[in-house]
């Protein structure tokens, strides 16, 4: 499913200021959770556009750390990840990470410190 | 003009209230035999040092947490799976090293808040007794041991330099000088300098001088190292050693 194009609304829902934890990670769910990770993965990407406006910047800063938040809350979740983890768990920790990460990385970024005397 | 220098993030801001629940994934991940285990494996270790690296609480949490430093030993060292060892010495390395990570992230060596007596004493206990542990390691597996040491001797160093008060150095220099006794044992016929000899000098300047690091075997480097860093901590040491 990951290889077919994201459907516009689907990123956006996903984006979204309101989304809470139970729209991207829906009990008993797996591969729509699986699925979510991935269009946050490319809600990451069109957020990552250096000359947005700073208003921008700093609401898609916002939107990041509350889904790390998530995806936090979703790395304790014993549903998400159960003890003895099988091939799809392993999938979705791996997905949980990788998000993770990639939301770290451009989180970082645009806290660049400028030096303006130079 | 940018500086290229990131500023660090808080833990809590991005919903992580400690390091447990990175660790129990990297743990999960190391025991598993699935395939993808290994990039959630370093991926995990990645956030934990990438996360730590800006947040000194997170960082003081995260190197006292000796199931952290255990599963770190074991990706690092014991691991048989080969691209999981080289994806966790890749990021030491350049998490260790500002140079090679062109500056993108403050190296873990430079966090400058002190951790606290107890927990200095934590970490230099449980490395200590690890380096026994490392001691009969192969020389193939000498420059995993290399990584693991920088490591160690990262965290020491600046145990030692901000903490001072929490060591009992001559105990410390004690167990490290039995540790170069113990390697010198086993060591010493491949290597062309006597460890002893070398721990006489105490000085890092005289054995650079003398080609020290291209003459021993790296887990005994990292051994040396740290014992002359409690040495040039505390040089009076020397006269309550064992001759």
């Amino acid at each position: 499913m990951i290889f077919l194009p994201p459907h516009e609304d689907t990123v956006n829902f996903v984006g979204r200021d309101v989304t809470s934890y139970a729209d991207i990670f829906p009990s008993g769910e797996p591969y729509r959770v699986l699925y979510n990770l991935h269009m946050l993965m490319e809600f990451n990407k069109r957020v990552k556009d250096i000359n947005m406006p700073q208003e921008a910047v700093t609401s898609a800063d916002a939107t990041r750390r509350q889904l790390m938040s998530f995806i936090a809350e979703a790395l304790k979740s014993s549903e998400i990840l159960p003890p003895g983890l099988a091939h799809l768990q392993i999938q979705l920790a791996d997905s949980l990470i990788s998000v993770f990460m990639a939301f770290l990385h451009s989180t970082l970024s645009s806290n660049l410190n400028f030096d303006i005397t130079r | 003009m940018q500086t290229g220098v990131e500023k660090p993030i808080k833990a809590t801001s991005v919903g992580l209230d400690g390091p447990s629940q990175l660790i129990e994934v990297m743990q999960i991940a190391r025991q598993s035999e699935e395939p993808l285990s290994v990039s959630l494996a370093s991926r995990a270790l990645q956030a934990l040092l990438t996360v730590g690296s800006g947040d000194i609480e997170f960082w003081k949490s995260l190197v006292t947490e000796e199931s952290f430093s255990t599963a770190f030993r074991d990706m690092i060292l014991v691991d048989g799976r080969a691209p999981l060892r080289h994806a966790v010495e890749k990021l030491v390395i350049s998490f260790l090293d500002r140079e090679v990570n062109n500056g993108m992230f403050p190296a873990i060596s430079d966090v400058n808040e002190a951790l606290d007596g107890e927990s200095t004493l934590r970490i230099v206990k449980h490395f200590l007794t690890i380096t026994y542990e490392l001691l009969p390691m192969t020389f193939d597996q000498s420059k995993n041991c290399l990584e693991f040491f920088r490591l160690c001797q990262a965290l020491l160093q600046k145990a030692l330099t901000q903490s001072p008060q929490a060591f009992d150095f001559q105990e410390l220099a004690l167990k490290l000088s039995h540790l170069l006794l113990e390697a010198e044992s086993t060591e010493v016929r491949r290597n062309p300098l006597s460890l002893f000899c070398i721990t006489r000098e105490y000085s890092l300047k005289t054995l650079q001088e003398i080609g020290f690091s291209e003459c021993l075997d790296a887990p005994i480097l990292g051994i040396a190292t740290l014992f002359l860093t409690c040495l040039q901590t505390c040089p009076t040491l020397v006269t309550s050693l064992p001759k």
